[in-house]
């Protein structure tokens, strides 16, 4: 899980590469395609669709891009090598503490103060110790829990796994973390925090594990007499009383292991004096006490919080997997439907601003230099008001011209075309709506125009902006851009304050 | 069921029609959230009708038809009048000279923009309100009168002028719906009312525009949420980021570590800076963003130094503001002791920790980010500038983050010109926060910087950033240069 968890980390990282669109409608489909519960459904419902997008996206970007990834084999591979090692090391500790406290060479009984005190008290204080270590750095008592947590076996693997490990993919302790983990350095702290204990209880199970075989062993295949010694002055009711109520627990599961007053009694031995022939007869009956007491107080803990730390570690994995801000816009993007706009063509055209020209008819004259009797003035479409013709001619024609028509697009197509022909004048001025864009039907129209002046006539647009003062320079751009195009070099644009002979050609 | 009526009770569709250059464009820039449509002042610059489907995952709602403008409306209804018998063969009459004209380039525009129509779709006619109504109009309602579809008129406004009255006096003849809809600065409520009124041409359409406005809704929940956590997440990072550099065995003189230091300085803020343009990114995407371009006072304003100290006045708290968020911070966490004493302190503590949270706002304010030397457990020293530990950081990027989601949440997908807005409005981004917003945030800040970030701390600050942004819409922001 752990390497899952810096892997899709780290594969969601990669992905912000791509625009948000593209991953939504990506893991949305997949969302439905597979008919994933990323949100509201249970935690192996979200896990199920964690790992069908990395199966589907993530692992085959991260297997076209490397950067170290995938890390899942490599750190799940060294998870294992170190559960592996803390085994082995614990099984060969027991065996051996063990086999030291059961060291018996005849001279005298194995003492039970001493064995107990390796087997269950010494590990039963560094039990205590990793539960303090337990809730994180406590005020004041840091220094002792650094201490302590040098005792465990686990640091001891887990430091040998961040050497091995240099990038710090295994950053337990918040290590420089690998572009994979970043973001996910406090995660991976609290995860870290389970696997030490998880660690430090496989090495301490096996170790209890060992030490149980080496007794049974030992028990079976050799005789040991068993007895307790101490300096103190230590009276047998006391240790009665003691072994009674260490043995409670187990007393109805196993009555035999549950020694009785006469054979704690009996136990007692100083090195110096020689054993009678009735204590030796039952100083072997000690050993369903022991493993009974090694098993209870050694093993079970060890074996209990061995299965806290799994459940929490797991727990820790997928919490700190399911709150990742990646990973909680994954199942956004997979939950959420995908409103989108789809065009069915990309646009095809090139568009081609026109830029602003100056001001038209700043600093130039306003007026249009025609000669009167040979000129005919169009008004197409009404592009200065009808009574406000006569001043607009006055302002930029001197007077009135020979010939004055009004067209439009509503003038019926050969009523017009009787008009122009019925045209004498050798220059046209055509006044339009500057602010209305020059249509196909007005270069059609043009060009009847010019066609009816014949070949020396000549025809001038006069884009006239609202109440016919100068349009805006976009607009006239827009006129004369547009009119260039044509091929008639004789119909031309006025850029007001031109002379007529500046008037812009193709 | 007649083909006609499974077309419209099917996914509806519409076509855009109109002028030239008259905002058809624009008009579907905005409702389909594509700023890459082009829209140009030039006439003719949509030459090929392209379909704009909403889908929602994948299921299509309705269709918006961008069509090229009107250019021989005159000779088309010509034809159309020519070949003309009785009124009740009009629609087959516009479907014979599409037919009849498809190979003709002279009729290519109205050909294409006729076509939809043919096919089913409804009429969005599209004029500008900005300038007066022309009898030449008349050529073309009378052409789309001809095709019997349902339609609707809107007057888009291109420009400051004010011809609405008229071009709704001559839009009211020819069709049922008139609306005025300003296609570049239509806020997000306007669409939706747009949407809704799509519905009006027929009834059919109804349920299908009704789960559109739904969508559109709820999507638009999801990006102000989105965006929060994306800035959220900008502030988690930028207030735990830090510069590092192995010390050398021999130590360094203060020349060398004063260098050092600034090279350091440099990285950190470089870094910052990143991720926040990282973050602009993320959230102009959410929206739909990706043709911004740059150029004005507001593009300038937003990438004002992020460390200057224009950037800090404009976005970040005042020198009081400060103190009072410090003061009263550090007043709860005082109140917290008072609390656990039962009074017993007589508000002691309250007293001792808004004199604190203030002290240290105030001077803490000055610095802004701290240095350190740390000693390294297999030996050896680190020196570390940062994370920033100025009081007004995480305001100055937040503020700013806040601005520019503003922006980019309000702005059109039409408008080509850079973002711009009232700089008065964007003054003191944390004055439009109300105190107590602030003081959630100031609390949520100090625990970042204290206990570092995690992911439930992260979601928290996700919320609250997700309140700030959705009171932006307060300052006004403009469209227009």
């Amino acid at each position: 899980m752990l390497g899952f968890l810096l892997d899709i980390a780290g594969a969601l990282e990669n992905d912000r590469e791509l625009p948000l669109d593209v991953r939504h409608r990506r893991d949305r489909a997949l969302a439905l395609e597979h008919s994933w519960q990323p949100q509201g459904g249970s935690s192996a419902d979200r896990l199920q669709a964690l790992r069908g997008w990395w199966r589907a996206v993530g692992a085959p970007a991260v297997a076209q891009e490397g950067a170290g990834l995938p890390a899942a084999p490599g750190v799940d591979r060294a998870r294992r090598l170190g559960l592996l090692l803390l085994v082995v090391l614990g099984l060969a500790c027991g065996a051996a503490a063990t086999s030291i406290g059961l060291r018996y060479d005849g001279s005298a009984p194995v003492n039970l103060v001493g064995l107990l005190g390796v087997l269950v008290f010494l590990p039963a204080v560094l039990l205590l110790a990793t539960l303090a270590l337990l809730p994180g750095r406590l005020p004041g008592l840091g220094w002792l829990q650094d201490v302590f947590a040098s005792f465990s076996p686990g640091q001891w693997v887990s430091a040998w796994l961040n050497r091995r490990a240099p990038d710090g993919r295994f950053g337990w302790f918040g290590g420089p973390g690998t572009v994979a983990a970043a973001g996910l350095r406090r995660g991976l702290r609290d995860i870290g925090k389970w696997q030490l204990l998880l660690f430090g209880q496989a090495f301490a199970v096996a170790f209890f594990v060992a030490s149980l075989v080496v007794i049974a062993l030992r028990v079976t295949f050799s005789d040991l007499t068993f007895g307790w010694s101490t300096t103190l002055r230590v009276a047998p009711e006391s240790v009665v009383a003691f072994v009674a109520a260490a043995s409670a627990p187990f007393q109805a599961l196993w009555p035999a292991a549950v020694p009785d007053p006469e054979l704690v009694r009996l136990s007692q031995f100083n090195r110096a004096a020689d054993l009678a022939p009735e204590q030796v007869s039952r100083l072997g009956d000690w050993w369903p006490f022991l493993l009974a007491a090694v098993a209870l107080y050694g093993l079970l803990p060890r074996l209990l919080l061995a299965l806290l730390a799994g459940w929490r570690l797991r727990a820790t994995q997928r919490r700190v997997l399911f709150n990742d801000a990646r990973v909680q816009q994954l199942f956004e993007r997979m939950a959420t439907a995908v409103v989108d706009h789809q065009v069915d063509q990309p646009e095809t055209v090139s568009v081609a601003v026109p830029g602003p020209r100056e001001t038209p008819g700043a600093g130039g004259a306003q007026r249009i230099a025609v000669a009167a009797d040979t000129t005919a003035l169009l008004n197409w479409n009404d592009a200065v008001a009808p009574d406000a013709l006569p001043a607009w001619c006055a302002a930029h024609l001197g007077g009135d011209v020979a010939m004055q028509l009004a067209l439009s697009t509503q003038t019926p197509l050969a009523q017009e075309q009787a008009r122009l022909e019925a045209l004498t004048a050798q220059f046209v001025v055509v006044l339009v709506k500057a602010w209305e864009p020059p249509l196909l039907e007005f270069v059609d129209f043009a060009g009847r125009v010019q066609a009816a002046l014949g070949p020396e006539g000549r025809v001038l647009v006069v884009p006239v902006g609202l109440e016919g003062q100068a349009p805006a320079p976009m607009d006239l751009s827009i006129w004369t851009q547009t009119l260039g195009r044509g091929e008639d070099v004789r119909i031309g644009v006025w850029q007001w304050g031109a002379a007529t002979t500046e008037v812009a050609q193709p | 069921m007649t083909e006609e009526h499974a077309a419209l009770s099917a996914a509806p569709r519409f076509a855009v029609i109109g002028h030239p250059n008259k905002g058809k464009s624009s008009i579907v820039a905005t409702l389909a959230e594509d700023d890459a449509i082009a829209v140009s002042p030039v006439p003719g610059t949509t030459r090929t009708s392209r379909r704009f489907a909403l889908q929602l995952d994948g299921e299509l709602l309705y269709e918006l038809v961008d069509t090229p403008g009107f250019q021989r409306a005159r000779e088309l209804l010509a034809w159309l009048r020519a070949q003309e018998t009785d009124a009740s063969e009009r629609p087959a009459l516009v479907a014979a000279f599409v037919e009849a004209h498809r190979n003709d380039a002279r009729f290519h525009d109205e050909c294409e923009l006729l076509r939809p129509l043919c096919d089913g779709a409804g009429i969005l006619y599209v004029v500008d309100g900005a300038k007066p109504y022309g009898a030449e109009y008349e050529l073309e309602m009378e052409v789309l009168r001809w095709t019997g579809r349902p339609r609707m008129a809107l007057i888009n406004l291109i420009g400051a002028g004010d011809y609405v009255g008229e071009w709704r006096a001559a839009l009211g003849q020819y069709f049922s719906i008139v609306r005025v809809f300003d296609a570049m600065h239509a806020d997000f409520d306007k669409r939706l009312d747009l949407l809704r009124g799509f519905a009006e041409l027929d009834e059919r359409w109804k349920p299908a525009l009704t789960r559109a406005v739904t969508a559109l809704t709820g999507e638009r929940a999801a990006r102000l949420r989105q965006s929060a956590a994306d800035i959220a997440d900008l502030l988690c990072d930028v207030l735990s980021f830090d510069a590092r550099q192995a010390l050398d065995a021999t130590a360094p003189d203060d020349a060398q570590r004063q260098m050092l230091q600034e090279t350091l300085t440099d990285q950190l803020k470089a870094r910052i800076r990143r991720r926040e343009s990282r973050a602009r990114k993320a959230v102009a995407e959410r929206y739909r963003h990706f043709q911004l371009s740059g150029g004005t006072d507001t593009d300038r304003l937003l990438e004002t130094e992020l460390f200057a100290r224009e950037s800090w006045q404009l976005f970040g708290l005042s020198r009081q503001q400060l103190l009072v968020t410090g003061a009263i911070s550090g007043a709860m966490a005082g109140g917290g002791v008072d609390l656990l004493l039962g009074g017993a302190s007589l508000f002691l503590g309250a007293g001792v920790g808004a004199v604190i949270g203030s002290a240290s706002a105030w001077f803490g304010s000055e610095e802004l980010a701290k240095v350190s030397v740390l000693g390294q457990p297999l030996g050896g020293k680190v020196l570390q500038v940062g994370p920033v530990g100025d009081a007004n950081f995480p305001y100055v990027v937040l503020g700013r983050a806040r601005l520019h989601h503003q922006l980019i949440s309000e702005r059109n997908h039409a408008r080509r010109e850079a973002l711009a807005l009232d700089l008065a409005a964007a003054e003191h981004q944390m004055d439009q926060l109300a105190p107590d917003l602030r003081r959630r945030l100031a609390r949520q800040f100090g625990k970042l910087r204290r206990d570092g970030v995690s992911d439930e701390r992260r979601a928290a600050l996700a919320a609250l950033v997700e309140e700030a942004l959705a009171t932006s819409a307060t300052a006004e922001v403009s469209g227009r240069e």
